[in-house]
């Protein structure tokens, strides 16, 4: 026989102005099982935590019905106390008579009467719980970096650095991201390269980093501490165990006109390639869609040069699998195209850049050396425009968010050529000038105060080509700007030699396709979605699955890196215990009742069902019925809903907890009259 | 060449060749096909596992039964590999149970049958009419080298007048509608029992431990049984209509499955039972997805 005891909180007048709780806890005297109702003041409170446990003890419970707030507040204060008393946590329950009751109404008496019966269902229902043990899961201490741009480097070194194994894999031929082709960065103005190429050394070096580098991630199964990962390792066509990455292949390669990734098409390399003089690894890939012996079947002129004989025509994508008990997605960015602009030429005019590629022409590695010149003619230009939000904040572009890191680069970008072009004239045109951050207000205003950058509020409507004449006799070509000015109230219309745009930031490819894998949610724009936006920055929705840089939305170095290091210390933080406990609301299947359909296997968000085969005493295969992992399984309850023959049911929320609780709202008197037949109901 | 006309001695005659090479070479165990009844004319299901009783098998225009309900009875499943006599409409029935992993798609052998129409009680069923399985896909074999002119499309489906008079109703006729359906039943399960798609092991009707659908014939617990069910027939249900043909009470089953069937089409643009590699669209999630009754 159960023995309830329950106890109703006034919460100060929170409660008690709406309910009588003195009447609630009377009318639950009557309740066939309970055997102390008592109320008070402030349960919460330790004395009133100490009437509980005393019940508990001196009346020997076997369930407690706590009628009071949310159970989001205090499930878990009650439930401890519980457990003091030396009752099983999972026996007590929270009856909701704040949120859903006293703060919703005004009339107290039918505030009484609706306490009252959220109370006694909750009563009924603490009658079918029974004792439940939260669940525990081993945890592999090796966590899956995915991406080596600044966000992956930094997050995998402060987990490598913590003592644990990581596995890093980054879709490109070498690791650095975008950083590693930046000039300088705001608002210090230090060399990208230089500050980034000792990082990305220290993780190939690190005897705790494993890393796959022209590797994409295959497919991601398993669940929190025990992920399975498999990874594609793409053919590079090298064997990079023998390659010294001497870059005699590279030198003699005859394919001299392919657009180099690393320069954004400012630079040309060739078909056998090393991304760039400072590659982690450095050793060549062969380009085979470019390739003469690829294409046409003859060639291999690297094999002939190559010393140590590492070309490896026949060489095929490898798959390789890892145990990991972590994910950090650090995959990044890449900005829209320039066709998306017809009003700015739609990317047929060569002196309109894009951001990126000015970084190219500003650095000292890049293709012009450092010089600041026009793609069309390699003249320095006199007058440059630089377009901020680009696509960015522009709903009718199907991008209405901030790129944010544009305004501080637009500003970089035009003290940049200042630096270099003392005499010529930089245009920015902006919406607003966005420069929160440590020191990033005091560097646009040098932009602006200091190096003569022209800020102009306003947009740029149209771009075209005129070829005019100079003044000196020579036909020149110039892009005419016209825009507006609207604290001046007036157009402009500047001829100006070169254009950037600050094209807006989006994810990078396939960050919708890796989300799936992964199984965590993303938004409309494919940008991973974090945990909670204010206290889970850096959580995904999927226990284990942890978040970096551009992944999430727009974000600078110093946000990225302060995120990868969040990342890598929540990872640390899962490390740090050697089972994951849990609780115990997970789905189980009767595998009596089970035939097999796998409808939830389809709906399962989690992929926590999996197929098992059930066998007869001579070994043979009789039927297969659903399995749940207890690890995997977030207690959704879908599989539940689909299941028609109920062979799902959710611990701690079974049918009959819910039925017994349905039950004890008296019926609904009209739909008794239109009852024709004997019901019996199963009380 | 296409027809209209079926001989159907000539198709019972093959019927019985292929029944008898299949159990003769061991391919199958069993054969479920047509056989004399009480009344001749009208066979009733027939099982021959023996390849000289293969003259038992008969065929004609009153085979009318989906026998792809017995493949998953305790009787029949563990006898497989089977062979099986299926119309179209029977096929897609077949396809269904594979696409939920009732039977293996290599245990079954079907025999499948160029149909033009059966007759119940001598009058052609609705589901006859703009058949588009008239010539049987999906199976391992079509008897004969008849095509149908299936091009013969009636323009007003049967029930289209039934479907035009629940759709202007308002909420409460059309639920005072179907109790008045429901109230007829006398819970007999013939429904269930002919079901090729209810095959669970426990019918929700069953369960006992809470009972969600109260067993005695009753208003609500009729309502809770008729609903439940076509509820979980959505988007698999076939229209076989043999749940409608053996109601003895005349419950208008054929019009819920049909105005059931009719929504899925409409808003995930699926057809039950025509594709091995389908998905039921109640279990799959689309971006795409019709999401118009969210208001």
């Amino acid at each position: 026989m159960a023995r309830i005891g329950v106890f109703v909180c006034w919460c100060g007048e929170n409660i008690a102005r709406t309910v009588d709780v003195i009447r609630v806890a009377e009318a639950m005297k009557s309740i066939p099982g309970v055997i102390v109702s008592l109320d008070y003041k402030y349960m919460c409170s330790d004395p009133g935590q100490k009437i509980i446990k005393d019940a508990i003890v001196n009346e020997r419970l076997s369930g407690v019905v706590v009628a009071l707030c949310s159970p989001l507040m205090h499930e878990k204060t009650f439930r401890t106390a519980a457990k003091e008393a030396g009752l099983n946590p999972f026996l007590l329950e929270v009856a909701n008579i704040r949120e859903h009751c006293s703060w919703v109404h005004e009339d107290k008496e039918e505030g009484t009467k609706k306490a009252i019966e959220i109370t006694r269902s909750v009563v009924e229902r603490v009658k079918q719980n029974y004792e439940l043990q939260n669940i525990t899961v081993p945890i592999t201490n090796r966590a899956l970096v995915i991406g080596g741009g600044i966000a992956g480097i930094q997050a995998a070194l402060d987990i490598a650095n913590g003592g644990h194994q990581v596995i890093m894999v980054e879709r490109t031929p070498s690791i650095g991201g975008h950083m590693a082709g930046l000039s300088e960065t705001f608002p210090t103005l230090d060399c990208s390269q230089c500050i980034l190429t000792p990082r990305m050394v220290e993780v190939a070096r690190h005897p705790n980093i494993k890393l796959y580098t022209y590797s994409e991630v295959e497919s991601v199964h398993g669940f929190v501490g025990n992920f399975k990962i498999k990874i594609r390792k793409k053919a590079r066509s090298v064997d990079i165990n023998i390659c010294t990455g001497c870059g005699i292949c590279q030198e003699k390669c005859p394919q001299k006109k392919i657009p180099s990734e690393f320069e954004c098409g400012t630079g040309f390399r060739k078909a056998i390639y090393i991304p760039f003089p400072q590659a982690v690894p450095n050793k060549p890939v062969i380009d085979r869609e470019h390739c003469t012996y690829f294409t046409k079947g003859k060639c291999k002129l690297c094999e002939k040069v190559c010393g140590p004989k590492a070309i490896r025509y026949d060489q095929v994508d490898e798959y390789v699998e890892e145990d990991v008990g972590a994910i950090v997605v650090a995959t990044g960015y890449e900005v829209i195209n320039s066709d998306k602009f017809p009003e700015y030429g739609a990317g047929r005019f060569k002196d309109i850049i894009n951001g990126l590629q000015f970084e190219r022409l500003a650095s000292a590695s890049g293709p012009t050396e450092g010089k600041i010149v026009r793609p069309s003619d390699g003249k320095e230009p006199e007058t440059i425009v630089f377009i901020a939000c680009a696509g960015s904040r522009d709903p009718a572009k199907g991008i209405p968010y901030c790129s944010k890191i544009c305004c501080m680069y637009t500003a970089k970008h035009a003290m940049l050529y200042h630096h270099k072009i003392h005499h010529g004239k930089a245009y920015v045109f902006y919406m607003d000038i966005r420069s929160a951050g440590k020191g990033y207000d005091e560097f646009v205003r040098r932009a602006i105060e200091q190096d003569g950058a022209i800020y102009v509020r306003g947009r740029v409507s149209r771009i075209y080509e005129k070829t005019i004449n100079d003044g000196n006799g020579n036909e020149v070509k110039k892009l005419i700007v016209k825009g507006v000015d609207t604290l001046m109230n007036e157009t402009m219309e500047i001829e100006a030699d070169m254009v950037v745009l600050a094209t807006a930031v989006k994810p990078s490819p396939g960050a919708a396709q890796l989300a799936q894998k992964v199984g965590t949610p993303y938004n409309e724009y494919e940008f991973f979605s974090e945990a909670h936006p204010k206290l889970r920055p850096v959580e995904s929705n999927t226990a284990g699955v942890f978040l970096a840089g551009c992944t999430q939305s727009p974000k600078d170095i110093p946000e990225s890196v302060a995120d990868a290091s969040a990342a890598a210390s929540k990872v640390q933080i899962l490390f740090s215990k050697k089972e994951l406990e849990r609780d115990p609301y997970v789905s189980i299947v009767n595998a009596d009742k089970c035939f097999g359909c796998f409808s939830c296997e389809a709906v399962c968000p989690y992929r926590a069902i999996s197929r098992e085969e059930i066998k007869n005493r001579k070994g043979e295969v009789v039927r297969m019925v659903a399995q749940i992992n207890k690890g995997l399984c977030q207690g959704c309850g879908g599989c539940i809903s689909i299941c028609r023959a109920k062979a799902c049911d959710l611990i701690g929320y079974t049918d009959e907890q819910i039925w017994a609780q349905i039950h004890s709202y008296p019926a609904d008197e009209a739909e008794i009259e239109t009852e024709t037949g004997d019901e019996e109901e199963d009380k | 060449m296409t027809t209209t006309n079926i001989n159907y001695s000539d198709l019972q005659q093959e019927i019985r060749d292929l029944s008898k090479d299949l159990l003769e070479s061991k391919k199958v165990n069993i054969v479920i096909g047509y056989g004399a009844g009480p009344l001749n004319e009208k066979p009733i299901p027939t099982f021959i596992t023996n390849a000289a009783d293969v003259d038992r098998l008969l065929y004609n225009e009153h085979c009318y039964h989906n026998l792809s309900v017995y493949l998953t009875k305790a009787e029949i499943r563990p006898k497989a590999p089977w062979a099986i006599v299926v119309k179209g409409c029977d096929a897609r029935s077949i396809v269904g149970l594979v696409v939920e992993n009732q039977i293996k798609r290599e245990d079954v052998f079907t025999i499948g049958m160029p149909c033009n129409g059966v007759k119940i009680e001598g009058n052609l069923p609705s589901k006859c009419v703009n058949c588009t399985v008239k010539n049987p896909a999906n199976v391992s074999k079509v008897v004969s080298s008849i095509k149908i002119d299936s091009s013969a499309i009636i323009e007003q489906h049967p029930l289209h007048q039934d479907m035009e008079m629940l759709n202007k109703m308002s909420a409460e006729e059309r639920f005072q509608f179907w109790k008045n359906e429901f109230d007829r039943c006398i819970r007999c399960y013939a429904c269930r029992q002919i079901c090729p798609h209810c095959f669970c092991n426990t019918c929700i009707a069953e369960k006992s431990t809470p009972q969600w659908i109260s067993t005695t014939p009753g208003s609500r617990g009729n309502f809770a049984w008729n609903a439940i069910r076509a509820f979980h027939l959505v988007g698999r249900c076939v229209e076989c209509m043999e749940c409608s043909r053996s109601c003895p009470m005349g419950i208008r089953l054929d019009l819920l499955n049909h105005y059931l069937a009719e929504e899925v089409k409409n808003s995930y643009n699926f057809i039950s039972g025509m594709d091995f590699e389908q998905k039921p669209p109640l279990t799959t999630y689309n971006l795409k997805d019709n999401q118009d009754f969210i208001k």
